[in-house]
């Protein structure tokens, strides 16, 4: 379920980041850190190599850009009104659940749409999106991520720092952005 | 010195210089093409290094004959899909500064691909062997025309 939840992370990051189409120099970093180190996947790439080459992967339920998600309480969500009812509410936690050792916590903080997850046995998750770029992935039929028109928002928002990391005991993910072709 | 003396001394000297001029030539072109390179050293047995001018590589993509290709090469037509994507990120990489791509380390074994001027380079370290691949980048673009073609010929 993790490795599923990492790969998900890493094929949306990547596409959202390759947002920033231009050719500004910045780079999308990806690092995976497993067995407290033991094992780890680093990948370094240019943002625009990721924006032109995005739109010509076709792979299962990802074509030319477009995430088609077929499952039934995905479309019941309606993510599309909960992402226009935060775009324009102002700064503030909108959900909180906590269920024993559990929390989910989504909020808008200048600009970014904020997810953190923590859970009982220690995983955590942190999710730091521009909320136009969480606008724009949900601006098609309710079964799909746009990453296409998310990419382009990304690219006009210009970012960089932290979008995704995940620590779930001796497994980290983190995904940036930078203008350090190594990064740190 | 008779006319017909001079005549063949004019005619030698010019073939000498376009023999030098060509060989010239040849000589520019494959330095400027890079040359594809293959390292093998196992960790117990002999060492197996082979370096082939990047132009060669690239004469013998030209001139196989894309049907050859595509009926040598039986699941050719599986890349269909991936040929524009291959021929985009071919391209992509000549534009690419240098740097570290991916690198995947799994305790003692590592895999490593990486930009280095205009070829790209894949390391793989294992306990019982290293292996170093260098291709000019422009070979790889060759290449992915080249599987594109063969794919196109087989519709």
């Amino acid at each position: 379920m993790l490795r599923r939840l990492i790969l998900a992370t890493l094929i949306t990051t990547l596409a959202l980041s390759g947002a920033a189409a231009a050719s500004d120099g910045r780079w999308i970093h990806v690092r995976v850190l497993e067995d407290g180190g033991e094992e780890s996947v680093r990948v370094n790439l240019p943002l625009s190599m990721v924006a032109n080459l995005l739109p010509l992967i076709d792979a299962d339920e990802f074509h030319r850009g477009i995430v088609h998600i077929d499952d039934p309480d995905f479309r019941r969500l309606d993510l599309r009104g909960m992402v226009e009812e935060l775009k324009n509410a102002p700064d503030a936690e909108f959900v909180t659940v906590k269920d024993r050792g559990d929390s989910v916590r989504v909020s808008k903080a200048g600009g970014f749409l904020l997810v953190q997850v923590d859970e009982d046995d220690g995983q955590r998750v942190r999710v730091r999106v521009p909320m136009q770029v969480a606008d724009a992935l949900l601006s098609g039929p309710s079964d799909q991520l746009d990453l296409v028109a998310a990419v382009r928002a990304l690219g006009e928002h210009g970012m960089d720092g932290d979008l995704v990391t995940v620590e779930d005991g001796d497994t980290s993910v983190r995904v940036w952005i930078d203008y350090d072709e190594q990064g740190p | 010195m008779s006319r017909r003396a001079r005549w063949l001394i004019g005619t030698l000297l010019v073939l000498l210089l376009a023999t030098a001029t060509s060989v010239g030539a040849a000589t520019v072109v494959a330095y400027r093409a890079g040359s594809v390179a293959v390292a093998v050293t196992p960790s117990d047995g002999p060492a197996v290094s082979l370096r082939v001018p990047a132009v060669l590589v690239d004469l013998a993509v030209a001139l196989v004959p894309a049907r050859l290709l595509r009926d040598e090469l039986h699941g050719v037509h599986e890349l269909r899909p991936f040929t524009p994507l291959l021929r985009a990120a071919a391209r992509e990489l000549e534009r690419c500064p240098d740097a570290t791509l991916v690198e995947v380390r799994d305790r003692g074994d590592t895999v490593v691909v990486e930009k280095t001027g205009d070829a790209l380079i894949v390391r793989v370290d294992t306990g019982d062997e290293r292996v170093r691949i260098a291709v000019p980048v422009r070979t790889l673009d060759r290449v992915a025309r080249k599987l594109q073609s063969a794919v196109a010929a087989g519709v």
